[in-house]
């Protein structure tokens, strides 16, 4: 009788212990899984944010769509005083010279933003790894950029989407 | 004397505490990587759903650029989904925006509504909406994320233009308006552009002499109103009349544009 008490308590002892560990591993999955989901979260703002902020997108072209975003936006980097001193350049705050062209695109399963300014070499970012990216322009000249990265999780392919309204071209 | 048998080992009690002791504190584990577990999956809904609201944001913006004065109608109290977030919900919430004026306390003396030609507070209330994004979903319980963003209509105003309102009817140089000896006539103004009213602007009227003139009586606060007279003030303050034809003229800025509306006014004799 004692015997069949300790076993029993044995094997709830052992029984609670696998659960405990089972969670565990599933707690260490969620956490690298949400670690995934805020990279993925930042390298789409950043995209948003590159939107919003260009002052033209050369590709993909109105109303259609691609898997590669080009744009050209004011150098972050520049201040404004900067930017209209005669000095450095021409009173013009919106000179060539002053600008990014920044690409967005696939390359070998990683997301990449490349930073070129003039005709210098560009400066690549690496961003998340990615299976694809999609662009998507609708609504005409000032309208939406849809852009979809497609995401290889730990169980599942994802697909993010995030939408950006174009604010000036 | 008889020594008392000695008993190496725990009891069957000891055991059996001890071991639900054990038992509890595993329980306790197994709860709080479970509640971790909920946790963490509600954090990853939290974070999509942030994504879902500036995409639902992002197409309120877009628009505000093309028919800003129906972003009320169309968003408050909508409830809606985007077609690639479908467990996600979005619910609108839309009022009238107040933004920062230059001296609050100045415009506070005056009374918020008044009929023209009395004066009233000049707020920028019409030129953006207070626009309020609460995300729920699927599973989420009571939790959801909120964005607050103020919408402006960023359109470039390539086609800005001025409009005199005579009786709320737009008016220009080809229409002449007749004003008898010492009368005077109610005029108004909108700004125009992409096909929409400008809101919050300031206008600037004068007068602009040809064979005669009147002038500016009253001009509301924000410029929206003006009162033409036909007749004017010399420096000794003096009523005067000078009887034939002028322009009634009205200017504003948008976007580093300006523009100007006019009507030709008759003064009579």
């Amino acid at each position: 009788m004692e015997a069949m008490f300790a076993f029993m308590l044995v094997f709830m002892i052992l029984g609670a212990l696998n659960q405990t560990l089972i969670n565990a591993a599933k707690v260490r999955q969620n956490t690298a899984a949400m670690d995934q989901a805020v990279e993925e979260f930042h390298a789409l703002l950043t995209i948003k944010s590159d939107i919003e902020a260009a002052l033209t997108i050369a590709s993909p072209p109105v109303n259609s769509s691609g898997s590669r975003l080009i744009l050209n936006r004011v150098n972050p980097d520049l201040t404004f005083t900067d930017r209209i001193d005669p000095v450095l350049g021409t009173a013009d705050p919106f000179e060539p010279s002053e600008q990014l062209t920044i690409t967005y695109e696939i390359q070998s399963d990683i997301l990449r933003r490349l930073v070129r300014q003039g005709t210098a070499s560009p400066v690549s970012h690496r961003l998340i790894p990615a299976k694809a990216l999609r662009v998507e322009r609708t609504g005409g000249n000032r309208g939406l950029v849809t852009v979809s990265l497609e995401i290889e999780g730990l169980r599942v392919t994802k697909t993010r989407v995030i939408k950006a309204a174009i604010r000036s071209l | 004397m008889l020594s008392r048998p000695k008993h190496d080992g725990f009891s069957l009690v000891e055991a059996v505490l001890a071991a639900f002791m054990l038992l509890g504190a595993i329980l306790i584990s197994v709860s709080v990587f479970d509640r971790t577990l909920q946790v963490e999956a509600g954090n990853e809904k939290r974070i999509v759903a942030a994504l879902v609201a500036e995409s639902a944001m992002a197409e309120i913006r877009r628009v505000a650029g093309n028919n800003f004065s129906q972003i009320k109608t169309q968003y408050d109290g909508k409830t809606w989904s985007l077609a690639e977030y479908p467990n996600f919900r979005i619910r609108g919430t839309v009022s009238r925006a107040i933004l920062a004026v230059p001296c609050t306390e100045l415009e506070a003396d005056y009374s918020r509504t008044a009929p023209f030609p009395d004066p009233v507070g000049r707020y920028l209330d019409r030129s953006a909406w207070k626009v309020q994004l609460d995300i729920s979903w699927v599973d989420g319980g009571s939790q959801s994320v909120r964005i607050v963003e103020e919408v402006v209509n960023f359109s470039p105003a390539n086609d800005f233009s001025v409009q005199v309102l005579f009786n709320g009817n737009p008016v220009d140089e080809t229409v002449t308006i007749n004003v008898p000896k010492g009368d005077t006539r109610d005029f108004s103004v909108r700004a125009r552009s992409g096909g929409q009213n400008i809101e919050d602007i300031q206008f600037t009227w004068h007068v602009r002499a040809l064979t005669g003139f009147g002038s500016i009586k009253t001009v509301s606060r924000d410029g929206l109103y003006c009162q033409y007279e036909n007749r004017y003030r010399n420096f000794k303050n003096e009523p005067k009349y000078a009887p034939g034809s002028c322009f009634l003229v009205v200017q504003a800025t948008y976007q580093g544009r300006e523009a100007e509306g006019k009507v030709m006014i008759e003064n009579a004799n």
